[in-house]
């Protein structure tokens, strides 16, 4: 279980995109002359992960979590730098490698739109040179498991989208790869698609030897699943740990949540740079032990209180934090 | 080497062909019967009228049944140009579906092409009959022992013209829209290979020139040949310039492909 399974050094990828100028006068300049802006999608990264590790993926939109995602499974070619997945360059793409991985996107259909999966599965059965019984009977295990055997016969257009997403996961699974990567599995799912979803990869998937690589925007899915957390800022790597190590990194804060009985008739100064305005219902904020504990006094003292809540901080929060925090220090280097 | 797993996976995607295009039975029977016996009902009203008014009963040396016979060939849709399948690439590239394609053991040349010929199969089994139907009813110069020779050329065409749709389409890796491009090609194509008019009206040297290119055999050459419109020899030529224009076009999908591959963002995703 400690053999590494992907290894890069210095991969990085940048994209050329063309700026376009609003207003019709501009798009006419720019038939004749374009402005091309590079875009460092991912700055060079040297990465290893084992075998049968699940690794989240954390960041903002464009933080680059979804390019290393596309570059360790051979979608598309790095800027520079090298890669090595399962002992493969995965962007030559060979069929050796292409048979041992899996790419869930969460956002993009991957079986045939016009016809049930169970037709998709014969396909990719085909494709994938599959012993017929044994995929088929993987196939009925992993629907059973799903609780959704009733609609293997249905063209894939008419299924739901928590449906089409299990369906996805079989087809992803049929050919047993020894990587995953899943690319925000659960979005736009209702709570309990996302939580049966969350589940079939908690039992079917962890502690087996695949090794997952997982983005997802719902840290819950994180928290569950990732026995490590990489979180990307801006092309980079800012953080490489456990969940729990992260969580004990970040400083020790306080979510107080507080319902006036009335408006507040005057604002209320918590520290210099944080005041409850005047005329407030609710107050809802992330604090350090010094400011509840000044925030406390205040509202007890001042506010007629109708409810007052104190919790701990969950994962989520902590990541909105660093990544806040991250932005700052982003914007600081960067001014422009 | 055309390896047991490479054969069973085009066969999949000939499958595949044939089944999503039945998903949409009424879409399929239109586009398969009423489409090419509307486009042959349109080339009989319009040759019909063009010979009447030119107060001759032949025009370039051939009668309105030769004519007729000639377009027949339409009635197959192995000639025409397959708008919907080109169109369906682009998209895919734009789109970012070609994702799904490019992380499997499989090619999307081949996973395109399978399906192609899947359809193109199944078109031609049920559409056959329908074109001896009509030869025999309106008595049309057709020489059915010459079918199976046509439709081994109309096939091999296919072929070529598909590696031509898929340099195009792999165009989309570097231009956003190459619609207008793909439409322009198809334009050419449709005056080269004869679909607009038989070959043979053209001017001299102009007629020798597109006759020898390889599009002439998706429609010229086959057509004319069952009509009788031409003998064995010239119609074998055509197979001599599929086999270099097959070759041709090949790589240069090869090429394209690799370098659109090389500059892939992996849109959608």
């Amino acid at each position: 279980m400690n053999e590494s399974i992907i290894k890069t050094e210095r991969l990085d990828r940048c994209y050329t995109t063309v700026r376009k100028e609003t207003g019709l006068l501009a798009a006419l300049k720019g038939v004749f002359s374009k402005t091309s802006v590079v875009k460092h999608a991912l700055l060079p990264l040297d990465l290893e992960i084992r075998r049968g590790q699940i690794v989240g993926i954390v960041g903002a939109n464009g933080a680059g979590k979804t390019t290393l995602l596309k570059l360790l499974s051979g979608l598309i070619f790095p800027t520079s730098g090298t890669a090595s997945v399962l002992g493969y360059t995965p962007w030559e793409r060979p069929y050796p490698f292409l048979r041992q991985i899996s790419l869930l996107l969460g956002q993009k259909n991957q079986l045939w739109w016009d016809i049930p999966a169970n037709d998709s599965f014969q396909l990719l059965i085909t494709i994938y040179d599959l012993d017929k019984s044994t995929a088929q009977k993987q196939v009925d295990r992993l629907a059973a498991q799903l609780d959704c055997r009733h609609v293997l016969h249905t063209p894939l257009r008419r299924l739901s989208l928590g449906e089409r997403m299990k369906m996805e996961l079989i087809g992803c699974l049929l050919h047993s790869p020894k990587i995953l990567f899943l690319d925000e599995p659960t979005i736009g799912l209702d709570v309990v698609a996302q939580t049966n979803i969350r589940q079939f990869i908690l039992e079917e998937l962890k502690g087996s030897g695949v090794t997952i690589l997982l983005t997802s925007h719902y840290m819950d899915d994180i928290a569950l699943l990732a026995d490590r957390l990489l979180m990307m800022s801006h092309g980079a790597v800012a953080y490489d740990g456990t969940v729990e190590h992260f969580m004990s990194l970040m400083p020790s804060t306080k979510r107080l949540l507080v319902d006036f009985l009335h408006p507040l008739q005057e604002a209320l100064p918590i520290t210099p740079s944080l005041k409850i305005p005047a005329g407030a219902l609710s107050f809802d904020q992330s604090l350090s032990s010094s400011e509840l504990l000044q925030a406390l006094k205040l509202i007890v003292s001042q506010a007629p209180i109708k409810d007052l809540k104190i919790e701990e901080p969950d994962f989520e929060d902590v990541i909105r934090l660093f990544l806040k925090k991250e932005f700052s220090l982003h914007q600081a280097r960067h001014p422009q | 080497m055309l390896s047991a797993s490479f054969l069973k996976r085009n066969l999949a995607c000939i499958k595949l062909g044939i089944l999503s295009r039945i998903s949409y039975p009424i879409d399929f029977l239109m586009g398969i019967a009423l489409l090419p016996l509307c486009q042959f009902a349109v080339e009989a009203a319009f040759w019909t009228g063009l010979i009447g008014v030119s107060g001759s009963s032949s025009l370039g040396g051939f009668s309105l049944a030769y004519y007729l016979g000639y377009f027949l060939w339409q009635v197959l849709p192995l000639g025409g140009i397959n708008w919907r399948f080109e169109r369906a690439m682009i998209a895919e590239i734009n789109s970012g579906a070609v994702n799904a394609l490019l992380l499997r053991p499989s090619s999307f040349y081949e996973y395109h092409l399978g399906q192609l010929l899947g359809q193109k199969i199944i078109s031609i089994l049920i559409m056959a009959p329908f074109m001896i139907v009509i030869a025999w009813a309106w008595d049309l110069p057709f020489h059915i022992e010459r079918l199976p020779l046509a439709l081994l050329m109309g096939f091999s065409y296919v072929i070529l013209l598909f590696a031509l749709h898929f340099a195009v389409a792999s165009m989309a890796f570097f231009l956003d829209h190459v619609y207008s491009l793909n439409n322009t090609k198809n334009m050419i194509i449709w005056f080269l290979s004869g679909e607009l008019l038989p070959l043979d009206l053209l001017p001299s040297p102009l007629r020798e020139w597109v006759i020898a290119l390889p599009f002439s055999s998706g429609v010229y050459l086959p057509a004319a040949y069952l009509s009788g419109r031409i003998e064995l020899g010239l119609f074998l030529q055509g197979f001599v310039s599929l086999a270099i224009g097959g070759l041709f076009f090949g790589l240069l999908a090869r090429w394209i492909w690799k370098k659109g591959l090389r500059s892939y963002s992996g849109t959608g995703a």
